[in-house]
């Protein structure tokens, strides 16, 4: 237990702000798994999301807020984050392994 | 780990339990690992306590539920229905427990906010760091005249998934063909504000297809309700004269039943049904009221960005046991509050900076198979509690073709399949 703690601790140490940008981007990319699927590896109709193009995946929730794609939640769901933000999703879920 | 460590913490109890009141001994405990006790293993209770060991590891985290098997409210109406079995909407906690969180089964018959510990029925007591509570509801009983828990044998109220939804469906399939079915539904705030309208749309199926000749009759305390034109342009459409709601403006609001005769009694008419159904008044689970946490008005003030209680430092609530601001009382919004809570929760065991979340809600509605619709939104913690972002809440359009209405329910279908592995998968 010891030993895992200091493995964290030093990992905090050594990469501060990558692991700040990755947590804020989890805060963000967990509501969106609730449908999606853990980490973007979603059962059934819903899209999975995990190991998609960043680019792709940001292009079209730029375009479902804009209302320039029709979808059914999305449009609204959309709406609800800023450009950065969506870029910072789109990466955390392009980052995940399918 | 978490077995491991429990045995440790319960061979030392005498300890815990003498270090009661002695803060500076149980903060040191806490500075070697810190712990978490989650109460309620629900949508709120089993996603924070997963998510708290996904955002965490070193974190111990505890949770305590009274039942070895969760039933889940959503899908149950399809149960009721005969459209699923209960089986295929009710998981375990083995999942959860191969996430690293101890589960214990037990009924809490106390909280000592002030030791920070949780009492479990049959001896076992949990100290904490933070406690998280996600009691879920409990019915009013009495607040309806004559609707107690034995009335509720005769009326099922099938608001709490389980023997319940299995009594309300058997009675559904004694029942003779032109019979009356009855759903009293109660004013706002109440658990999953469109459940009640689903509920008459799948009963209305089963009606159609088994007992043509029958009725059903939606008694409603409230003047409008939510996706109110989509479920009564799918009543147009799919059960042309088979629902009658009456708002509370019509006599719809329920003040007593009989469950002897089997009548229920508004404001101005006795109606008597030959199933009825009554959802009544709802507040906090009664851990949350045991501990003043309502403030006397049933559900619980919180903080929006950390979820902890307006009341009591060091408690956090989530899910429908809490006054949400802008959210809807459902699943899915409970499980979007248990990730930010997760993250909060953190945050202030380790002194980090608690990020901006974003919560959301997503909640499908089937009126018929192959037949889904949804509400979305998104919140955000503000002033005013958790308020929606303006422009981002809304529904399904009217007027679609079956096609979308088919997409929708598979979505909702996925996302069943979805919620239901990160909490118990």
């Amino acid at each position: 237990m010891r030993r895992e703690m200091l493995a964290i601790a030093t990992a905090t140490l050594l990469t501060l702000p990558a692991i700040a940008q990755e947590r804020q981007a989890e805060v963000l990319a967990g509501p969106c798994m609730t449908c999606h699927g853990l980490d973007g590896r979603s059962h059934g109709a819903i899209p999975a999301l995990a190991g998609n193009d960043a680019n792709q995946m940001a292009t079209m929730m730029k375009a479902f807020a804009s209302g320039a794609a029709r979808g059914t939640v999305m449009n609204y769901i959309a709406k609800g984050y800023t450009s950065e933000q969506i870029d910072a999703v789109a990466a955390f879920f392009a980052s995940r392994k399918r | 780990m978490a077995p491991i460590h429990r045995r440790k913490f319960v061979a030392g109890l005498g300890t815990a339990l003498a270090t009661f009141g002695l803060p500076a001994n149980r903060q040191s405990f806490a500075q070697a690992q810190p712990r978490v006790v989650v109460v309620g293993g629900g949508f709120g209770g089993a996603s924070v306590a997963r998510w708290l060991r996904r955002i965490d590891p070193a974190i111990a985290v505890t949770l305590i539920e009274r039942n070895a098997r969760f039933v889940t409210c959503p899908f149950s109406n399809a149960v009721i229905a005969g459209l699923r079995e209960i089986d295929s909407i009710t998981f375990g906690y083995d999942g959860v427990r191969r996430a690293g969180v101890e589960v214990i089964q037990g009924e809490v018959i106390g909280i000592d906010a002030g030791s920070r510990a949780v009492r479990v029925a049959g001896g076992a007591s949990v100290t904490y760091d933070r406690l998280v509570l996600a009691p879920g509801i409990q019915l009013v009983w009495g607040a309806m005249q004559g609707y107690d828990e034995a009335a509720s044998e005769v009326m099922p109220h099938a608001w709490q998934a389980g023997p319940q939804t299995l009594l309300l469906r058997r009675r559904l399939e004694a029942m003779d063909d032109g019979g009356t079915v009855v759903i009293a539904v109660p004013d706002n705030p109440y658990r999953c504000p469109p459940g009640p309208y689903e509920r008459a749309s799948l009963i209305a199926w089963y009606l159609k297809n088994k007992k043509p000749r029958s009725k059903l009759i939606v008694l409603d305390a409230k003047e409008t309700f939510s996706k109110q034109p989509l479920f009564q342009e799918a009543w147009r459409t799919l059960y042309p004269g088979l629902i009658e709601w009456r708002p509370k403006s019509q006599s719809g609001r329920v003040v007593s039943v009989n469950a002897a005769n089997g009548t229920l009694t508004t404001e101005f008419d006795d109606i008597r049904a030959s199933v009825a159904n009554v959802i009544p008044p709802q507040r906090a689970g009664q851990v949350a009221i045991a501990l003043g946490l309502d403030q006397g008005r049933g559900f619980c003030a919180v903080d929006p960005k950390t979820f902890e209680s307006r009341v009591q430092p060091g408690i956090h609530l989530i899910g429908d046991s809490i006054v949400p601001g802008g959210m809807p009382k459902s699943g899915f919004s409970a499980n979007s509050q248990a990730k930010a809570c997760a993250r909060a929760v953190v945050g202030l065991l380790r002194g980090l900076p608690i990020e901006d979340s974003v919560l959301l809600n997503t909640c499908y509605s089937i009126a018929a198979p192959q037949y889904g619709f949804s509400i979305a939104g998104v919140f955000q913690p503000s002033d005013q509690g958790l308020t929606e972002v303006p422009g981002t809440v809304g529904t399904s359009a009217l007027g679609l073709p079956s096609s979308a209405r088919h997409l929708e329910a598979d979505y909702g279908d996925s996302w069943y399949r979805n919620i239901t592995d990160e909490m118990f998968g």
